[in-house]
């Protein structure tokens, strides 16, 4: 359940936005850092970070 | 978090943020893209960089707008962002470059003290997770933060 601040920490957020673009929606759709992103699920699984836990 | 920072468009679903950076070298585009990490279900990359004519982006530029504070803002306003949209999903920090790297603690030294609040951050050192310390001598593989408020 969330708490309440994070009523008041998304109406900072409103303010930080410009706008909603939805000409950036076609960014979902490319292998961008595709191969960084490579490199950062191996470092993850040689960690044992494939789920974090014990916060 | 109240730091100066740049205000800017974002794609429908809270994962790509565009915004102008812009200083004494004119007017530069920026984007910043939260991608998840195939086969490993609840993680986002943070990839950040200058956006290309192609739509591609270089994450390897040198920013040298005289803006770095600006910037650095907006990218962990992002994550405040994007961190509202996707409750429990750990973004993970790494720079494409050594300096990029830098780059990445650099911002995590400078709002330490207000991210803190709201995320829990680790570090890779040697294949081992830890809490990041702040102006530590550790040599960071990467950075994983976490929001904390979907443990309330």
């Amino acid at each position: 359940m969330k708490s309440k601040s994070v009523t008041t920490e998304k109406t900072k957020m409103v303010g930080f936005i410009n706008k909603v673009d939805p000409s950036l929606d076609k960014y979902q759709e490319m292998d961008l850092f595709k191969e960084k992103i490579a490199e950062v699920k191996e470092i993850l699984i040689k960690a044992g970070v494939s789920k974090v836990t014990n916060h | 978090m109240n730091h100066p920072c740049y205000q800017p468009n974002v794609s429908s679903d809270y994962t790509t943020y565009e915004f102008d950076s812009v200083g004494k070298n004119g007017i530069c585009t920026h984007l910043i893209k939260y991608s998840p990490i195939p086969e490993l279900d609840g993680f986002y990359n943070l990839g950040f960089g200058k956006k290309l004519d192609d739509h591609n982006i270089d994450d390897q530029y040198i920013n040298d707008n005289g803006d770095r504070d600006l910037i650095l803002a907006t990218v962990v306003k992002s994550v405040y962002a994007f961190s509202e949209q996707y409750a429990n999903q750990y973004i993970i920090f790494r720079g494409s470059t050594e300096s990029r790297t830098r780059l990445y603690r650099m911002l995590l030294n400078i709002y330490f003290n207000s991210l803190s609040k709201d995320f829990y951050i680790w570090g890779i050192v040697n294949n081992t997770r830890i809490p990041f310390e702040p102006d530590s001598a550790h040599n960071y593989d990467l950075f994983i933060v976490l929001r904390k408020y979907w443990l309330f």
